[in-house]
């Protein structure tokens, strides 16, 4: 036995197209909404499967839905619970699947950040002993470049002086040092990372960042250029007088 | 024999039939001009990049220690290594050369007109994964270039306000470009290529669905149509033909004509060399990124932002043109602004290659032309909004059909 399912709107139009021979048109001019049931299932039924896709197409172009006929039984139901019980069905499985998505996405994502043994190489120590006075060294720091520079007396007067010139990024030069012999800086440029050149290249007596033609003063502050920082002075503590180290461990 | 057996596949598989309507009887302009080779020549440089690339890949080592003794190794040691890695290197270069052609030539004849968006946009897709793809691969033989040329760009997602720095760890994989780096890139840089395929058969797919503009940029009958095979077959072989020629006077007598010798020192992460280049293909979008340096802190993100919108505003071409004729042959204002713009490329080109506190013309900070060719490149897309929008070009009268 063929199964069918059909459904009946108030004031459905059914189009010519499929219902050539006009009976559904027929039936749904009728008056009151039962006898037009008995009489539409009496042709659904003859109808069979085309009846149920003629009537299926015809539900695109009406906005209200009136009843539902289901089957045989014709039992007549509110087909606003059926479509909101199906929306929600489907929003509910959507949620529960983008939910899994992006919870099963995080441990990729992660994957990509530092490892674990990146990390532990959190820390440098370096000697200042052998630096004389008006040379700078670079040493690497988690892979990036450090500028140590030993000041002359000549290049703290100058970036103290500086304290109160216009500047993109103010800071007193005091606190930019622990001791205001000793300039320690990340030497990448805050404008895209290149790696500025020693100190007395640039305006100010400081660092001309190559790349793009930023100017770093004796304080690695930026006074010229398109770099909208300062070099970044890392974390570091004196151990002892002689000895320096950068960065922080890391657990 | 071979009938019967493609009746058999064709039982099964109608592959005849697939060949038949999109290949060999595809109904093609007859009046296509020698601007519409570079699609298909893209396709092949394509082809060429997969293979060498492939073989290339079972040479190479992913490492920060040994990449670029690996690539040194396929040059000197690896049976015609030397020039698997030529041919890719080079093919680099002719893949933009054939994209840019083709991206213009759609831009002059209106190929991205209605109804030719969804192909347009796809294309303007293949674009961006393609830079993606070309960066990433340029990283891999870990030359001074590689290196700081990865700095520098990755450091351009420290712009993005409030996560730029933890974005810019996270893809580093550390505290600067490193050996993680390198190995993502490298697995990505296998990857996207396949992308790209993938997004040429989309391509290819939504040409065949609308068919392809013509030089006068009309719609055009069936009468004006010629089939694929032979006339197209033989004319996509012809351009194959005089591309190999260009390509292999570089590939053998100037191979490093388009490599910067610095590539040539391996990557040291504690010295920068003293002026960093792109490859070509990048600078005019380099030059626009470094011409916003007017903005103090803001000049960073400002500059990024331009220089994704350079190429994002591709997307908004098919809105922002608004004649009623496509072709650029039928508006004597639109195909003067082109022009403008071509020349204009070629300049923002040569103000990225020179270093950023170059002076020009006795004096001048270069940076000048730079912010005046980034105006004059976003101002082509306005002003050919703005003479269509507002009617003030009048399109000489199109053909009705050919
Ligand atoms: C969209 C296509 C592709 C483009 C535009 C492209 C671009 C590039 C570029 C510019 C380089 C640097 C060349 C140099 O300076 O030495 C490179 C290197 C490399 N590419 Fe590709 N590539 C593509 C496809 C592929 C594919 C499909 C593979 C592998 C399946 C691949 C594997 C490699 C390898 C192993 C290297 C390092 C060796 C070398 O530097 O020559 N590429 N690629
Ligand atoms: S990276 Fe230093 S000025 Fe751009």
């Amino acid at each position: 036995m063929q199964v069918y399912k059909v459904l009946i709107y108030k004031d459905m139009p059914i189009s010519r197209a499929i219902d050539p021979q006009g009976d559904l048109t027929h039936i749904l001019q009728s008056e009151n909404i039962s006898s037009r049931l008995s009489r539409f299932f009496t042709i659904a039924k003859k109808w069979k499967q085309k009846c149920r896709l003629g009537i299926s197409a015809a539900l695109a172009d009406v906005p209200q839905p009136y009843v539902c006929l289901a089957g045989r039984s014709m039992e007549p139901m509110v087909i606003e619970q059926e479509e909101s019980r199906r929306d929600f069905l489907i929003l509910a499985t959507s949620a529960v699947g983008a939910a899994g998505v992006a919870g099963a996405a995080w441990p990729f994502i992660r994957s990509w950040s530092p490892t674990a043994d990146v990390l532990a190489q959190a820390t440098t120590e370096v000697g200042l002993k052998s630096i004389e006075e008006g040379q700078m060294i670079t040493v690497p720091w988690q892979g990036k470049p450090v500028f140590i520079l030993h000041r002359t007396p000549a290049q703290v007067k100058s970036a103290q002086a500086d304290d109160k010139a216009t500047m993109t990024e103010p800071m007193p030069d005091a606190e930019r040092t622990i001791k205001p012999e000793w300039l320690v800086v990340v030497a990448l440029c805050s404008h895209l990372g290149c790696v500025p050149q020693p100190v007395g290249t640039g305006d100010y007596g400081g660092f001309l960042c190559p790349c793009h033609g930023s100017h770093y003063d004796t304080s690695g502050r930026i006074r010229k250029g398109p770099a909208p920082r300062n070099l970044a002075v890392p974390h570091y503590e004196f151990k002892d007088p002689q000895t320096i180290v950068i960065g922080k461990a890391v657990a | 024999m071979f009938k019967s057996m493609m009746e058999w596949v064709d039982a099964r598989l109608p592959v005849s039939d697939l060949i038949k309507s999109q290949a060999t009887e595809y109904p093609t302009p007859k009046n296509l001009n020698y601007w519409w080779n570079f699609g298909s020549l893209a396709l092949f440089v394509l082809i060429i990049q997969l293979a060498t690339g492939l073989f290339l890949a079972m040479h190479y080592k992913p490492d920060a220690a040994k990449a670029f003794d690996s690539v040194e190794h396929i040059m000197r040691d690896v049976n015609w290594g030397w020039l698997l890695r030529y041919l890719h290197a080079n093919g680099a270069t002719f893949f933009f050369v054939m994209v840019y052609t083709h991206i213009l030539r759609g831009m002059y004849y209106g190929s991205h007109r209605k109804p030719r968006e969804i192909l347009w946009w796809f294309g303007v897709i293949i674009f961006f994964v393609l830079m993606a793809t070309a960066f990433m691969g340029y990283v891999l033989p870990w030359g001074q270039m590689s290196y700081w040329g990865a700095s520098v760009i990755t450091n351009l997602l420290s712009a993005v306000p409030v996560a730029g720095e933890e974005l810019v760890v996270w893809v580093w994989g550390g505290f600067s470009v490193g050996d993680p780096t390198l190995n993502r890139f490298f697995v990505l840089h296998f990857l996207l290529p396949f992308v790209v395929l993938g997004l040429v058969v989309v391509h290819l797919w939504a040409l065949h669905a609308v068919h392809s503009n013509n030089p006068d940029g009309i719609d055009l009958e069936h009468k004006d149509t010629i089939p694929f095979h032979p006339f197209f077959t033989i004319k996509d072989l012809y351009g194959v033909g005089v591309f190999l020629i260009v390509f292999c006077i570089f590939v053998f007598y100037a191979p490093n004509f388009f490599l910067e010798p610095d590539n040539y020192i391996e990557a040291n992460p504690m010295q920068t060399p003293a002026h960093i280049v792109p490859e070509w293909y990048f600078l005019p979008f380099y030059a626009i990124l470094r011409s916003i340096d007017f903005l103090g802190p803001y000049s960073k993100f400002a500059g990024v932002i331009a220089m994704g919108g350079a190429i994002a505003i591709l997307f908004l071409l098919p809105f922002l043109d608004r004649s009623p004729a496509r072709s650029f042959r039928y508006r004597p204002v639109s195909r003067v602004l082109f022009w403008i713009f071509v020349v204009n490329s070629f300049i923002l080109g040569w103000v990225g290659y020179n270093p950023a506190d170059a002076t020009v013309f006795g004096g001048m900070p270069i940076v000048y032309v730079g912010r005046a060719g980034t105006a004059v490149y976003f101002g082509y897309f306005l002003l050919l909004w703005f003479i269509t929008v507002t009617g003030m070009e009048k399109p000489q009268p199109l053909p009705k059909s050919l």
